[in-house]
């Protein structure tokens, strides 16, 4: 791939993370908090993948797998704990 | 040259990830509400970042590659995992907090007040819902609460955050029509706005106003067509838990009794006291009726006399049930009889259309659609071409409480 597309790539990502920081900075309760953080989330995943494009290098992919991991984890365990608050 | 077209599918694919991103965050930044953002976000978070990652096929690096697939895996699975768990919360929240509740909205007037017995009339407009509205007014003249019901279909998409307050013009309109139709019978109607699945939302209304009765119209599709094609006024008759008044297209209230067939099942009897506690507001009297069929006797025909004493029996036997079910209804002997005839819904049918019944009351065995196509069902095939209209009693019915 050549490395113009994919750093031109690599700079429209990095606007859509700011995107993603907007949409979280005006969210307006926790729901919204938590489908803003795994939205940003994946665009850093998206961010990493075309870095590993761009530098050939793979373990930024691995970096992004831990990372779309762990973001999973935390949006399953955030919901969680937000039914379990507006049951009670 | 294979590395051009790599590079160009590469590109091509960078491009298209990025243009879903970049439309998903647009349309989170845009819409206000979780359940349309969830559409937004979902975008992101699943077909671009996986279009992105196809891209790695155009480094030609295998350890990028794996990589990349092994992700790709990973989101396919819990992107949508993560999407649904938000979006359950946050329909459980709103359905606990209230408000921007995706339910159809509640009915004007939450409960038929009076004393009467209480009717819902699902009425959409068509000949014969015209014709279940106009026989539920002429019912409802003699005392009874009339609610109708109008379901409209289903938004194409699930409006999430606005559906419950979309007024329907078509909609209101029919119930406007619909309650001028029962007013000119002197009796005020109560109006129910829903939108979805016509018999889901049929039945539930009639839950919510505790109906004692629902009218529908039917077109008088056979027991076969109806199952195909599928029939509101066969499946509402099917589902049901309070008895279903259908209308069919040559269904006229006649002026003579109540006709209710019972064969001595605890079905029939059900259906009978459905029957009576309709007559108690009707006034019209009733008849029950037990029809019955000789059993066939191979090599009879040879012995006339044989034949002759075993029909004797069964005739006894008739009237036994008969007078059984008599005593457990209270009904006076002189408004039973029985009728010998080849089929019972035959018979039935033809003693409504002497008698000129104001309607025909018969049990149901809760049968479905389909499975009443395969097993024939008996208060099915009394539908198609009824002199007036039908009352079918689901097992275990409730009757009306009150006449």
């Amino acid at each position: 791939m050549p490395d113009a597309v994919a750093a031109v790539a690599l700079a429209w990502t990095t606007l859509l993370v700011l995107g993603g920081g907007i949409v979280l900075l005006r969210s307006r309760d926790t729901l919204h908090r938590v489908l803003a953080m795994d939205v940003l989330v994946s665009i850093v995943v998206a961010l990493l993948t075309i870095l590993s494009y761009l530098r050939d290098r793979s373990y930024y992919v691995d970096a992004a797998l831990a990372l779309a991991l762990l973001s999973f984890v935390a949006t399953l365990v955030a919901v969680r704990h937000l039914l379990r608050e507006t049951r009670s | 040259m294979t590395e051009t077209a790599l590079d160009v599918l590469g590109a091509g694919l960078l491009g298209v990830g990025l243009l879903l991103a970049t439309a998903g965050v647009y349309g989170l930044l845009r819409m206000p509400e979780i359940f349309d953002q969830l559409h937004a976000a979902g975008l992101v978070t699943g077909p671009a970042v996986l279009v992105i990652l196809l891209a790695s096929v155009a480094t030609g690096s295998a350890d990028i590659v794996t990589s990349a697939a092994l992700v790709f895996v990973f989101v396919l699975i819990t992107s949508p995992l993560a999407g649904h768990a938000i979006a359950r919360a946050a329909w459980l929240r709103a359905s606990a907090d209230g408000d921007g509740r995706p339910e159809p909205p509640p009915p004007r007037v939450d409960s038929l007040s009076g004393d009467g017995m209480r009717m819902l009339v699902a009425y959409d407009g068509s000949d014969p819902a015209k014709r279940a509205l106009a026989v539920a007014a002429e019912i409802a003249a003699s005392g009874a609460d009339i609610a109708v019901v109008n379901v409209a279909p289903p938004l194409g998409e699930p409006d999430f955050a606005g559906s419950p307050d979309v007024e329907d013009p078509e909609q209101e309109q029919l119930l406007a029509e619909a309650r001028a139709e029962v007013a000119r019978g002197g009796t005020p109607a109560v109006t129910v706005r829903r939108r979805g699945d016509a018999v889901t939302e049929v039945l539930a209304a009639a839950d919510e106003l505790t109906a004692e009765v629902i009218v529908v119209g039917s077109r008088g599709r056979g027991v076969l067509t109806a199952a195909l094609l599928g029939s509101v006024s066969t499946a509402v008759a099917g589902r049901a838990n309070s008895p279903v008044l259908v209308v069919g297209p040559t269904a006229v209230l006649g002026e003579g009794p109540i006709v209710v067939g019972v064969d001595g099942s605890e079905t029939s009897l059900d259906a009978a006291r459905v029957a009576a506690s309709l007559d108690r507001g009707l006034g019209r009297g009733l008849q029950v009726v037990l029809a019955y069929t000789l059993r066939p006797i191979p090599g009879a025909s040879a012995v006339p006399e044989a034949r002759q004493e075993l029909a004797a029996v069964d005739e006894q036997r008739a009237e036994e049930l008969l007078a059984q079910a008599a005593a457990e209804l209270g009904v006076p002997r002189d408004a039973t009889r029985t009728v010998r005839n080849g089929s019972e819904s035959a018979a039935l049918l033809e003693l409504a259309r002497d008698l000129d019944a104001t309607l025909l009351v018969v049990g149901s065995r809760g049968r479905g659609a389909v499975r009443a196509a395969l097993l024939g069902s008996f208060s099915l095939s009394v539908l198609a071409d009824a002199p007036c209209p039908v009352v079918i009693v689901p097992p275990g019915g409730r009757a009306p409480a009150s006449g």
